[in-house]
């Protein structure tokens, strides 16, 4: 009955705070001792205290013993010590003895595949993230979370697009492109970064990342990438017959606007171009096309837990739009995580499940380019100064028929391109533990993801992705549905004896992956009313396969693993883990791939006195992970119709032909990665760290190549051949540098030093494929065939290629280092394989983060440095528009006034390629905290300002200085890395106010 | 709750063991949805034509695409100039047109991947037609032949000393040798006299762009009448009496010139071997984006925007008289759309101090002048004369549904001609014969037959159908000094280089001298 009360106040949601009337009643005297868990010690100097402010109380003898006068309505004592954890133990009778347990540090757990593991423990690099860590601010997905906080994880954007993934590396490349996202596990359901968009980052718990083989190796030939294990909140079960229910309530609205803008020519400074054509009108594009942002999130969740029983139940609304015009989204998120003990506490049932609606509006991206080159004189609309019926026939929006000129605003305004998206996320896991120690459990889960979008171009569009200046109206409609199924049985037996423990665990996973793709098109339409709502009303259907199309795959995937450990004298740590998985994405000789891995640890603290130091744990590791193949049945022999068609008797009739050869070899691509490390906790456990040295081999890597026709039927198929070699270090600390009632400063550094990424081998004397590969074409206007990117066997990758720029001659010719025969080595036309050389490279040497948060009473601020270094970029914006020859009716880049002199081009040098170091203030917060503690209703109150990139400190002339992992314009190609394409979102700063509260 | 028996306890165990299904459980084969696998695709005998399309498709890339063969680039015909800092490439048009050659030009290598792909096409083809049973495969294998000896007869007109490939079946590792020119042409000579007898005789839609007899015959008189090039020894006999199997036919010359390049040519009696491009079902043909000025796509209703590229010198603008109907296919003069409105470009060369000599004639109207200022580096953007021999479509887009003929009938009779001319044959034949093309033309006739004239009318008859380098070669003056080239070449460049690339991955290829 009290229950119910109290909830229903609850909901009503008041503010008002209650005063309890404090009686000053009867004292009484409790006595008691306290000892050490473990050892059986007694403790001196524990806190024993109580109070409203915890500020009252008395500190244990050399005895251990306390004595204690306390009111007699007191219903519990605490009790405190450093390095042990704090108890709450209710006043039962006069005499309480307390046992405490060390370390709430020495007692942490951090998730390892399948099961956990004690931190002090583990044998692997595992880099443990937990909610006082993460990003704080405008954080719309989950990994934003932990950007920058974990060593050797390397997470990046360029620019602020709401609905863009996260590019995730975890220690570097090791693959050519199958798949160089880490593997990601919500719960125990394993999936990719796709099923991760949909978690609200405030349902996450904590993250544990396994960074390296040894820890990795259980998750087999899906783990070469790294794993990124993410636990989102639950309830915990009550000891005791306590009930407890928490509800907690988050808001916040966070302005965005752009942090850069594209430096191009103003008016003024283009109409100095002897060549300009002058509108007689302002406009900055870049304002045009940008807005200021604004989005909002609200959260609402719901904790209780009996002795039995526990839940969580969330709901999350997050929406808003971008900085670029017609970008938003809309995101509706439940989740319901539930656990039930039963017969006997024998079997635990958890049971969660989340959906994840969420509504997407993009822009039309080469919007972004055309910005770059549209003639900053012209003005947005077609006024009466300037208007033509041309630029009538487009919408009024002013157009001209010139080459590559699109005005940016219209084509953003007439585009509508929306996508809607449903992630449903369901498991089961029933764990029985028959005896104690060995625990039986079975899991099955589903992933149900749909994806549905729909695009639409207005007849009055003057420019369309299909046709320039054609009075049609584009239609199409696409869905994506990707099914998910995974059903695992794990055992495990754990026991401890006085000096030696061990844990062993085996099992079987079972998983199913399937997709399912249909798309639809259609052209000209009575009316622009419709958008892509219609599609079978469209006149012209274009009679090749751009119409309609479907497709689906499935592919399975079985392993078997098992792992034990062991711990000596509690100072030496050992595991070994196997995995064998069989994948019927691989070619029939080589169904089933073997894992192994072992790991070793010895804590010298355990042994030797070391002082301050209170564990500095030595550990190495070697293992051997896999890789799946980008897509299924690319070990088989495929036709294709071909584009074009025959034509045959008087009718044009399918072509084929076989585009893929058979490989029945095909397999998984091999990782074998070795790690060393030692891990430290110092000063009374305040401050902890680690440092790891780590060596990978990539081999067997899966690449598309071309082979000699005869004696194949087709010319491409995809083989087991290229290497990498990777290898890096790592430095994490985390120092509670300060911590008391008032105040506190805690501090967190981390530091990733890349060594370069090198391509071993490439070839074989069986393909076609050169030891020389070059890529990063640049593309048309200007650039067809120029290429930028070297790869090339035994050398790093991420080379950028430039020929070298000298200067300009008296009759304004660009000048370039040419190897040809001319007089001192300079000319007008560098050749593209003799005078190209490395000017930079497109992967970072090094990277930091260093956060710090400060507590003084009830405020807290908190901040964030990230720095990203030894990469560099090559501007495509400058390459393409830097030059006055490229202007007419077109404007072009700032950098054109460098060049002003110049009477040709464009040509790509050395000049457009620059160095992208930088190191940006990620965030900083203010917050202050309202405690209520002798409310009964509500507990706590926070409100909080906090900004995201308010600063950027980089030499970089263009957009955004982040690292570009792959080349966006050839599907993300990794080989690529380093241009910056036209098309990149800007990147951007903002501010956020929130508040939350708990009941 | 009662405790429970640790029989029960162990029960409850095997239980949740047994929930694996131990069937399925290690079961790995997944059946493919949306792909055509070999052992499906050829189970059924229907299938073969759709096989047989490839070998031709081919040809649409080769001819159709803008470093297509079609395009006459480095010669005397057609050009594309450096407008500033639009169409410098890296300087490969420049070079194409001066005939400097470098073994890394990315056409090179892709006319050679293009044409061996045919080559080895035909080879797989007759691979596997030859291994099925109950067939008779003799016409379909003879018709591959003969397309593998046209595509051999383009490999020996430009690259000269190639491998000769008719084998599929070779080892994995095996890489092909260079064979000489006179190999190649003996190899052509042979196989097509080898499958003659086997090849249709019939003409129209049925055998509209695959080789019957007449096609086959075509290749053959090309190969002979530039034997003397290829080989030393000249063959005008062996050419002329292939021309006569030709003319045998019941080809003829269309009434109006243009017919043969229209949307729509496939019935054109005129037509030996050709190609029927469409913009939607067979889309490679990009003419009209390549040689258009920027401002003319709204003047022909296109939805791409045109590229300004393609050119006609004005050397062969002025060997047109006239009234010759021909000239027509060079589009000149200032442009209107179709009320009457002049087609402006807005972005043309204004006054500029520093240059004072790069400036538009005429101002913004478009006006394409047959002179052309220079190739290099700044050429008007307005200058030069365009191709629209193959009449612009309306509502074209990125590519466009004219037909494009390999060989005409037209061809035919000059090559007659010129093989009486130079065998010391019939003169008044050969006069007569050219007379007929040119009567079609609405040219007055000539009174007397020159190898100067003859060249120029061979020009005239069949620019921007790709048959003029190697005219020009023929008759000894590709490498002459002419308009923006102003030295003489050496002699090697008569030949392309073999493709860097090519011979960085075969080491048995042998790079032709020179280069």
């Amino acid at each position: 009955m009290l229950k119910k009360i109290r909830f229903l106040k609850v909901f009503l949601l008041t503010f008002l705070l209650f005063g309890i009337v404090q009686m000053y009643a009867q004292q009484k005297t409790i006595t008691g001792v306290v000892t050490d868990a473990e050892t059986g010690e007694t403790l001196i100097g524990v806190n024993v205290t109580f109070g409203s402010d915890m500020g009252r109380g008395i500190v244990t003898d050399l005895d251990g013993k306390y004595q204690l006068s306390i009111p007699d309505t007191l219903s519990s004592l605490r009790f405190s010590y450093v390095g042990y954890t704090t108890q709450l133990i209710p006043i039962t009778s006069d005499v309480i003895d307390v046992v405490l347990q060390p370390g709430e540090i020495l007692q942490e757990v951090v998730v390892v595949g399948y099961g956990t593991q004690k931190t002090k423990e583990v044998t692997s690099a595992i880099a443990r993230v937990k909610p006082e860590d993460f990003n704080q601010g405008n954080v719309n997905n989950p990994i934003q979370l932990i950007q920058g906080r974990v060593a050797g994880v390397s997470i990046s954007k360029p620019g602020g697009d709401p609905n863009q993934d996260f590019t995730v590396r975890i220690r570097g490349l090791s693959t050519f492109g199958s798949n160089t996202q880490p593997l990601i596990i919500i719960d125990g359901v394993q999936g990719t970064q796709a099923m991760m968009n949909s978690l609200d980052p405030d349902d996450v718990a904590s993250f544990d990342v396994l960074k390296d083989a040894s820890a990795a190796a259980i998750y087999g030939t899906k783990a070469s990438s790294g794993v990124i294990i993410i636990t989102t909140k639950r309830g915990k079960f009550e000891a005791g017959d306590k009930k407890t229910f928490n509800l907690e309530f988050n808001a916040s609205l966070t302005s965005e606007s752009v942090a850069k803008k594209i430096d191009v020519l103003t008016a003024d400074e283009y109409l100095q171009f002897s060549n300009s054509t002058n509108y007689n009108n302002t406009t900055d594009w870049m304002d045009e096309i940008t807005q200021n942002a604004f989005q909002q999130t609200y959260n609402l969740a719901a904790q209780g837990a009996t002795k039995n029983s526990s839940y969580r139940i969330s709901f999350n609304y997050r929406g808003g739009n971008g900085v670029v015009r017609s970008t938003g989204y809309e995101q509706l998120n439940g989740r319901i995580n539930f656990s039930q003990k039963g017969l006997n506490d024998m079997l635990t049932l958890d049971f969660n499940f989340s959906g994840t609606l969420r509504k997407e509006e993009y822009t039309q991206s080469e919007a972004l380019g055309f910005v770059a080159r549209y003639n900053p004189t012209a003005p947005v609309m077609a006024t009466t100064d300037s208007v033509d019926s041309f630029s009538q026939e487009w919408g009024g929006y002013f157009q001209r028929e010139a080459f590559s000129f699109y005005n940016p605003r219209a084509v953003i305004d007439q585009g509508t391109l929306d996508g809607q998206k449903s992630n449903i996320v369901g498991s089961l896991k029933a764990t029985l533990e028959p005896i104690k120690g060995l625990k039986i459990s079975s899991f099955y889960s589903v992933e149900q993801r749909d994806e549905l979008f729909g695009t639409y171009w207005s007849k009055e569009a003057y420019w369309t992705p299909y046709a320039v200046g054609s009075h049609k109206g584009f239609a199409r409609m696409s869905t994506e549905d990707h099914f998910n199924q995974l059903f695992e049985i794990t055992g495990r037996y754990e026991k401890k004896w006085e000096h030696i423990g061990f844990n062993v665990m085996g099992g079987y996973s079972w998983q199913q992956v399937t997709n399912d793709n249909f798309w639809a098109y259609g052209e000209g339409f009575l009316s622009d009313g419709f958008t892509y709502n219609n599609l079978g009303s469209a006149s012209v259907k274009k009679a090749n396969k751009e119409t309609l199309g479907s497709y689906k795959d499935q592919a399975t995937l079985i392993g078997f693993f098992a792992r034990a450990s062991f711990t000596f004298l509690d100072g030496i740590y050992l595991t070994g883990s196997f995995r064998r998985d069989g994948s019927s994405m691989f070619g029939e000789n080589n169904q089933w791939g073997n894992f192994p891995a072992v790991s070793a640890g010895f804590d010298l603290a355990k042994f030797v006195d070391l002082g301050f130091v209170n564990q500095l744990k030595f550990r190495g590791g070697y293992g051997i992970t896999g890789n799946l193949p980008p897509e299924p049945y690319l070990s088989q022999e495929r036709f294709q119709v071909s584009n074009e068609m025959f034509f045959y008797n008087g009718e044009y009739i399918q072509a084929y032909a076989p585009v893929r050869n058979a490989n029945p070899d095909l397999k998984w691509e091999t990782k074998q990665e070795m790690d060393f490390g030692v891990d430290f906790y110092m000063l009374d456990y305040k401050l902890s760290g680690s440092i790891d040295y780590y060596q990978s081999t990539s081999s067997d890597l899966l690449l598309e190549y071309t082979v000699p026709v005869p004696p194949n039927p087709a010319d491409r198929m995809w083989i087991n051949l290229g290497e990498l070699k990777n290898s890096g270090l790592e430095f994490a600390v985390s120092w509670k540098v300060f911590e008391n009632k008032k105040w506190g400063w805690t501090t967190n550094f981390n530091f990733s030093k890349y060594f370069d990424t090198k391509l071993v081998k490439i070839t074989s004397e069986f393909v076609d494929s050169d030891a020389t590969i070059y890529l990063g074409d640049l593309g048309a206007p200007f650039f067809t065939g120029i290429q930028t990117i070297l790869v090339e066997e035994g050398q790093p990758i991420g080379q950028i290629i430039a020929p070298i720029y000298v200067g300009i001659d008296s009759t304004g010719q660009l000048l370039y280092q040419v190897s040809g025969d001319t007089i001192d080595g300079v000319g007008t036309t560098p050749d593209q394989y003799d005078d190209y050389h490395t000017v930079g490279n497109g992967l970072p040497d090094f990277e930091l983060g260093w956060g710090n948060s400060f507590y003084i009473g009830n405020f807290s601020i908190n901040f964030f440095l990230r720095g990203v270094f030894g990469h560099s970029l090559l501007n495509v914006n400058n390459a393409r528009y830097g030059v006055p020859v490229v202007m007419g009716i077109q404007s072009g880049m700032g950098q054109a006034l460098d060049f002003i002199d110049a009477t040709n081009g464009p040509v790509y040098s050395n000049v457009h390629v620059e160095k992208a170091d930088f190191v940006s203030l990620d965030n900083f917060s203010l917050g202050y905290r309202f405690d209520f503690p002798n409310s009964n209703y509500v507990s706590n109150l926070n409100i909080y300002l906090s900004g995201q990139n308010l600063f950027t400190i980089t030499g970089y002339s263009g957009v955004s200085p982040e690292v570009r992992y792959g080349d966006t314009y050839n599907n993300n190609n990794p080989l690529a890395p380093g241009i910056d394409r036209e098309n990149t979102y800007f990147r951007t700063r903002s501010f956020t106010l929130g508040a939350s509260i708990s009941f | 709750m009662k405790r429970l028996s640790v029989s029960f306890k162990i029960a409850l165990v095997v239980l949740l063991i047994l929930g694996l299904g131990a069937q399925s459980c290690t079961k790995l084969e997944e059946p493919v949805y949306s792909e055509l696998t070999a052992d499906k695709f050829f189970e059924d005998p229907d299938n073969l034509i759709y096989a047989f399309g490839v070998a031709y498709t081919n040809l649409y890339q080769l001819m159709g695409h803008k470093y297509g063969i079609g395009f006459d680039a480095g010669t005397d015909i057609l050009v594309v100039p450096q407008r500033g800092g639009d169409w410098f490439d890296g300087g490969e048009w420049i070079r194409w047109h001066r005939l400097e050659y470098r073994p890394s030009e990315a056409y090179v290598n892709r006319w050679w991947n293009i044409i061996y792909y045919g080559v080895n096409t035909c080879n797989r083809l007759i691979f596997q037609f030859e291994s099925l049973e109950d067939v008779d495969v003799t016409p379909a294998v003879s018709e591959l032949r003969a397309l593998r000896a046209l595509y051999y007869w383009w490999l020996v007109d430009i690259y000269g000393n190639v491998p000769i490939q008719t084998d599929f079946n070779v080892a994995p590792d095996f890489k092909p040798s260079t064979n000489t020119r006179q190999e190649v042409y003996d190899f052509i000579e042979q196989e097509l006299l080898e499958v003659m007898p086997h090849l249709s005789k019939e003409t129209g839609l049925a055998y509209f762009g695959r080789m019957n007899y007449y096609a086959a015959q075509m290749v053959l008189a090309k190969l002979y009448m530039n034997a003397e090039v290829y080989t030393a020894v000249p063959q005008w006999e062996k050419a002329s009496k292939a021309c006569d199997s030709i003319m045998t036919g019941n080809f003829s010359l269309t009434g109006d010139f243009f017919t043969n390049f229209e949307e729509d040519a496939t019935t054109s009696p005129e037509y030996i071997l050709g190609i029927a491009f469409d913009q939607v079902n067979a889309p490679a043909f990009e003419v009209h984006l390549f040689t258009l000025h920027y401002n003319l796509s709204s003047k022909y209703g296109f939805e791409d925007n045109c590229w300004n590229g393609l050119s006609v010198q004005e050397s062969i603008y002025n060997s047109f008289e006239e009234q010759d109907l021909r000239r027509n296919g060079l589009l000149e003069g200032f442009q209107y759309l179709d009320d009457g409105t002049p087609v402006v470009d807005p972005s043309y060369e204004k006054f500029n101090v520093e240059d004072p000599t790069y400036i538009d004639p005429d101002g913004a109207p478009l006006n394409l002048t047959p002179a052309i200022n220079m190739l290099e580096p700044k050429c008007l953007r307005q200058a030069g004369t365009r191709v629209a021999k193959f009449p612009f479509i309306e509502g074209s887009d990125r590519y466009t549904s004219n037909d494009f003929p390999i060989f005409r009938y037209a061809d035919v009779l000059l090559m007659k001609a010129e093989a009486l001319m130079r065998s010391g044959g019939d003169i008044g034949l050969a006069l007569s014969l050219v007379n007929e093309v040119r009567a079609r033309a609405n040219a007055t006739p000539f009174t007397e037959l020159t190898y100067e004239n003859l060249l120029a009318e061979r020009g005239r008859e069949l620019y921007a159908e790709g048959h003029r380098r190697s005219d020009m070669i023929r008759f000894g003056v590709l490498l002459d000094t002419r308009w923006e080239k102003p030295d003489v070449s050496p002699s090697y460049v008569e030949l392309w280089p073999i493709p860097e690339s090519q011979i960085q991955a075969n080491p048995n290829l042998i790079q032709n001298t020179g280069y």
